[in-house]
């Protein structure tokens, strides 16, 4: 079965050639809107198994749209699909409850690539967005019982400092997919540290 | 006695009678010593004790030193029935009353120095008439004048006015009112052309005395002045009619008369009465000098002028008799100047050439003694001898012929001795030694050279008695002889005699007795030995009297005070001598002697000694250790005391049994009782009279005096002082202490200079202390302060420092958020841009990647070359994608750090090598991390890499690449290897990638190194500073 998918793009050409080219490609996009201010009611309704969520959108930003998306519907996997991936509104959008990020300058071919690994855990993550995440942990820590493990902390050391996933496999001498299931754990205890409480709790059920 | 030998020469003179009482003695001060005339109308003294005088061309301030004259002119109008004269008031709040021309009423306030006419009194339109005199108290104003009295009240502000006219019984006696007197009844006596009217303190007409109702005025007693004594009786003084008395117990005025040949005129006209605190009557008349009457002894004065006396009257003319707050009297003559009278002038009596008669010898006095009858001797030098009875009122000289003829200077006569049997002695310079009978005053006998008494030589410089009928003495040229009076000598001792009877020189100066068995003996130059008078033996006590005055010193005199032998030498100072110690001292003018030639030393009972000096005469109370002698043991006084002169005489010193000293010198001989020396009733108080500032006089220069505070700029830092003493009667021996608190604390001493300079003071306050006084050493004088404010300039205050500190800091956070809001503003147009380019540009971007892949999927298939073109489209829209992602890394400043750049390049190898199955490796040098690049170096370090990443990936076909990035000092190096093709580095060229990375290394001050060979790859290494 397809994987049903959900487009918030303000921009409308570029919505359009999406549309057209997931259906094209054996997606079925459910809707595509260029503002998220009824993300909730639209998740709700269609249960999507994937968001594409632009950030910067006029009204409602796609940060405050992530928020509504996981509180209605916490099993969408929502994607920031994103020009810069050091951006500041990225990380904040990851610590609402993102599931990853698609960088807009991916080539259509590798596009749906992209958007598998992503919903299979792999979960993409900038330099910048692993020194944050760690920052982050450093000060929350005395709080939160969601703690990052030492292998975690390594992996975004690692990730820190620019190494690729494979790389790191290859430092860690531990698999390719280990990481990659490190990193999606980090980002869930991201979202539990750092959404808002009602995702937060919501979330948190999926770890353990 | 031989007679026949003896020719006596007798000059008797007539008695002349001088009052028992010691006539009052006068200070004068004329148009020579400042004054602006020598018509003085009236006097005043104010709070400061300065006198000012008033003159009919201006008013004069008075120091005790100095004249300082305002321009103001007075009345001066005499006439034998009246006079209109200017008149001078002092007033509360340092305000100066003043009738001045015309009869004109001012104000003179001394603070601000200015004239303040007065035309109308408080609220009354009343325009005053021409004033003739003035009263003021706290409660009332009286006004005197033609045309009645006017009275203001001080509280009501109210003027009344009271004429012949105004209904009240008593009347008032005439409208001419010509003088207000204040009785201690705080009566208000008006005395007018017609006997006066009195007045209660609330200003109501109460009596009315000497009133005569004669139409032609012939029986008029017209009033000028009026003063109450002690006792509370009325002295009036009248124009014309004489000196009127009422008794306290009378109620009416009787014209005065006393018993005794001694009267005052019923003519005289009288211009002025003050009764003092001594229960003196003071009359000062126009034309007929001045009268005291003593209330007490009811003995009556009269002085009047003399112009051989410096001391007496200057001026018979007296227009005003006015006390000073020093008990001293101050009168104004028409004509001349000032006199001043001070009890302590009478401090010394004196016989002088002004109060003997013209015949007696009385100056170059040499020797004196006083006889068992209170007779008076005093020898001469060159004059004779003269002789004055216990009452001082007739006087003889006597001249005593030569011995042998051809004597010339026989007349001097310069020792004296009064022995029991009341002979008196008389040595003489040259003329040999003679014994009077003092109550005969005959020659009984007579000793010299060749007499048949004779007597070894013809000067006796000295005498001292042994017994009733023997005496020592000490000759020029003989040494020592005991005489008998009747059997002549009968033991010398002389420089040629056996040991312990030889003198060291035949010149004996001076003889003192030290004990009933000892005397002193003082030689002309070799110091002083000791004789024992029982057993004539001569004691050698070896006080280095040469060593310590030097060799040539003169002695001239000594004194025994135990345990201390006082040797007074010629210019040499003094010397004491220790008996008990054998310790010497040497005192000098250094030590504050007030001269080093000591004429005579005479001891007084409570340790004290009197001096007689080139420099007036000096008291000396030596302290306990004489080392420690200063100044302030001195005590002088000079002829402003009354001293005869400041020059006195060997030998002429005496202390009579009731313990009268009597110095004698160049001009006369001065007489005194050292217990009964009188000082001021106050204490001496200083003043500051002017100041100067950067050595130009203050603006108001006069008014300095009464000042207490002074404000000046800090430019104003050299000030300079000058002071005078007032209530002190000898200027010449003030001394002056001052100091300046807060620059010093240690009182300075002046001296008698009256000048202090300051230069250079700091900012600050100060207070300038000046005291002084007739005693050196004498600190208890009242202290005058004069406080001084330097302001510092405004940029040395602390408001100033406050406001440039505030502005410092101020200015830095100025600065501060400037440079911020800069950054800031930085910061936001990166972030502008980086937003634009994610929004709009990024997107559409995107749109093409997309519009391109499904381009070709729409495809028919068999369009390769379409295909092919689209795929193209793609590539170049990924490739700008990335260098727009790398535009916006490099401007975001959270990239700043190395570590961030070397991130992304491990980020890039990886997407690129990964891609590619390149094995590749990565080195990078942990330390760099926090290292700091700019947008510029970031973007050309990452962009440089990118290149030669790029090349390697396209052009290569490599396995194996080694990256390594380290830091060296500040040089970033990166070096990257690999296994590839290879190239020739010389056909490279034309290519824009290695020139690209030439460029950007250069702006760095890089180099760019490659190395390569054809099939074994390439090194390529850059070096930039970072």
């Amino acid at each position: 079965m397809p994987a049903s998918i959900v487009l918030f793009e303000d921009n409308d050409r570029l919505r359009e050639s999406l549309t057209y080219l997931l259906n094209m490609n054996g997606y079925t996009v459910m809707g595509s809107y260029g503002q998220c201010s009824e993300a909730s009611l639209i998740a709700r309704v269609y249960k999507p198994d994937v968001v594409l969520m632009d950030i910067d959108m006029p009204g409602i930003s796609g940060i405050a749209g992530v928020q509504m998306i996981k509180e209605s519907n916490p099993d969408t996997a929502v994607i920031m699909y994103t020009v810069f991936e050091d951006d500041e509104k990225l990380f904040q959008c990851l610590c609402a409850g993102a599931n990853g990020y698609l960088l807009k300058k991916t080539p259509p071919a590798k596009l749906f690539d992209a958007i598998n690994e992503v919903l299979e855990g792999g979960a993409p993550m900038s330099p910048i967005i692993a020194q944050k995440v760690l920052s982050t942990f450093r000060t929350k820590q005395e709080v939160n019982k969601y703690n990052l493990s030492l292998r975690e902390k390594e992996v975004l050391q690692w990730l820190s400092k620019g190494y690729s996933i494979k790389m790191i496999a290859t430092e860690m001498d531990i698999a390719f997919d280990t990481v990659r299931s490190h990193l999606k754990n980090i980002y869930q205890k991201l979202h539990v540290n750092c959404g808002k409480e009602a995702i937060a709790k919501a979330l948190s059920e999926r770890i353990v | 006695m031989q007679s026949r030998i003896i020719i006596l020469l007798m000059i008797l003179l007539p008695c002349f009678a001088v009052a028992q009482q010691t006539p009052f003695s006068f200070r004068k001060l004329g148009i020579n010593d400042g004054l602006s005339q020598s018509s003085v109308i009236d006097i005043a003294t104010d709070s400061l004790g300065f006198v000012w005088f008033a003159t009919q061309d201006g008013l004069n301030r008075f120091d005790g030193k100095e004249v300082v004259v305002y321009r103001k002119t007075f009345d001066d109008v005499t006439t034998p029935v009246s006079s209109r004269l200017g008149k001078l008031v002092c007033g509360e709040d340092h305000i100066i009353w003043l009738i001045s021309t015309g009869g004109r009423l001012e104000k003179f306030n001394l603070i601000r120095e200015q004239f303040e006419a007065i035309h109308r009194l408080g609220n009354d339109s009343t325009l005053l008439p021409a004033v003739n005199c003035i009263y003021n108290d706290k409660a009332l104003l009286l006004l005197g004048t033609a045309q009645g009295i006017y009275l203001y009240h001080h509280r009501t502000k109210q003027l009344n006015h009271i004429t012949v006219d105004t209904l009240a019984e008593p009347h008032l006696n005439s409208n001419n009112i010509q003088a207000i007197h204040k009785d201690h009844f705080q009566h208000y006596w008006l005395l007018t052309d017609n006997g006066i009217t009195v007045l209660d303190t609330a200003g109501k007409i109460i009596q009315s005395f000497l009133y005569s109702n004669d139409p032609d005025k012939t029986t008029w007693i017209s009033c000028s002045a009026m003063a109450q004594d002690n006792e509370g009786n009325y002295w009036l003084g009248t124009y014309g009619k004489g000196v009127f008395y009422k008794s306290k117990e009378v109620n009416s005025f009787i014209t005065f008369k006393i018993t005794g040949n001694k009267q005052i005129p019923q003519n005289t006209v009288t211009e002025a009465v003050l009764a003092d605190d001594n229960g003196n009557v003071w009359i000062g008349t126009y034309g007929d000098g001045l009268y005291v009457l003593n209330a007490a002894t009811h003995k009556l004065q009269h002085y009047t002028a003399d112009y051989n006396n410096p001391f007496s009257l200057s001026y018979n003319d007296i227009l005003s008799i006015k006390k000073d707050n020093y008990g001293g009297i101050w009168l104004g003559t028409d004509g001349g100047g000032v006199n001043h009278y001070d009890k302590r002038f009478n401090n010394f009596d004196l016989l002088n050439k002004s109060n003997v008669p013209e015949n007696i010898a009385i100056q170059q006095v040499r020797s004196v003694t006083t006889d068992s009858s209170g007779g008076l001797w005093i020898g001469t030098s060159n004059l004779g001898l003269t002789y004055t009875n216990a009452a001082r009122d007739s006087f003889v000289t006597f001249h005593f012929p030569p011995y042998q003829a051809g004597l010339s200077n026989y007349d001097r006569i310069v020792s004296l001795l009064c022995d029991n049997d009341g002979d008196v002695w008389v040595g003489t310079q040259g003329n040999g030694l003679l014994i009077l009978n003092h109550q005969t005053q005959q020659i009984k006998n007579r000793f010299y050279p060749g007499a048949a008494a004779a007597l070894p030589d013809h000067t006796i410089w000295c005498m001292l008695p042994h017994s009733a009928t023997q005496v020592w003495i000490g000759t020029r040229n003989a040494g020592l002889c005991l005489m008998d009076k009747n059997k002549g000598v009968i033991k010398q001792f002389t420089n040629t005699g056996n040991e312990g009877e030889r003198l060291p020189e035949n010149n004996v100066r001076a003889l003192v007795r030290m004990d009933d068995s000892t005397v002193c003996i003082g030689f002309d130059k070799a110091g002083v030995q000791l004789l024992n008078t029982r057993t004539f033996k001569i004691i050698n006590p070896n006080i280095p009297f040469g060593q310590l005055a030097g060799e040539q010193a003169v002695l001239k005199t000594l004194c025994y005070q135990p345990p201390y032998i006082w040797i007074g030498t010629l210019g040499r100072g003094l010397i004491a001598w220790n008996e008990k110690t054998n310790n010497t001292y040497w005192i000098t003018e250094k030590q504050g002697l007030p001269n080093n030639t000591i004429y005579s030393i005479i001891p007084e009972k409570k340790g004290m000694l009197w001096m007689s000096t080139n420099n007036g005469l000096c008291s000396f109370l030596p302290p306990v250790n004489l080392h420690h002698t200063t100044a302030s043991n001195f005590s002088r006084y000079t002829a402003e005391d009354g001293l005869q002169s400041n020059e006195f005489n060997t030998g002429a010193h005496y202390m009579s049994g009731d313990s009268v000293f009597y110095v004698g010198g160049i001009s006369g001989l001065s007489m005194f009782k050292p217990s009964k020396l009188l000082n001021a009733s106050l204490p001496a108080k200083a003043a500051i009279t002017h100041i100067q500032v950067n050595n130009q006089p203050m603006e108001s220069d006069t008014a300095d005096v009464y000042k207490k505070i002074l404000h000046l700029s800090y430019q104003q830092n050299s000030l300079s002082f000058s002071f005078a003493a007032l209530g002190l009667v000898s200027q010449s021996r003030v001394h002056y202490y001052y100091r300046l608190l807060n620059y010093g604390t240690k009182w300075i001493d002046a001296g008698n200079r009256n000048y202090a300079a300051y230069t250079n003071l700091p900012p600050g306050s100060y207070t300038m202390q000046v005291k002084a006084t007739n005693n050196a050493g004498n600190t208890n004088a009242p202290i005058t302060e004069l406080n001084i404010i330097i302001h510092p300039p405004f940029w040395r205050t602390w408001w100033f420092a406050a406001l440039c500190t505030f502005a410092v800091i101020g200015l830095l956070y100025a600065l501060y958020r400037y440079r911020i809001s800069q950054l800031l503003h930085v910061q936001q147009t990166r972030n502008r841009i980086a937003s634009d380019l994610h929004d709009d540009i990024g997107s559409t971007l995107t749109n093409i990647s997309l519009l391109a892949e499904l381009s070709r999927k729409k495809l028919p298939p068999g369009n390769e070359e379409a295909t092919l073109f689209l795929k193209r489209i793609s590539e170049e829209v990924q490739q700008f994608s990335q260098a727009l992602d790398d535009i916006v890394w490099s401007i975001n400043t959270s990239n700043d750090t190395l570590e961030q750049t070397a991130a992304r390049m491990r980020r890039y190898a990886g997407e690129i090598f990964e891609g590619a199955n390149i094995n590749y490796s990565l080195f990078m040098d942990e330390p760099f991390a926090q290292h700091k690049l700019n947008m510029e170096q970031r973007r050309d370090c990452f962009l440089m890499y990118k290149e030669v990443i790029n090349n390697i990936y396209k052009h290569a076909n490599a396995t194996e690449v080694n990256i390594r990035v380290t830091m060296n000092k500040n040089h970033l190096n990166i070096i990257i290897q690999d296994n590839g093709n290879g190239f020739d580095t010389n056909s490279i060229t034309h290519r824009n990638g290695v020139k690209n990375i030439r460029r950007r290394a250069a702006k760095w001050n890089g180099t760019v190194l490659i190395e390569s060979v054809k099939g074994k790859g390439t090194t390529v290494q850059i070096s930039m500073v970072a």
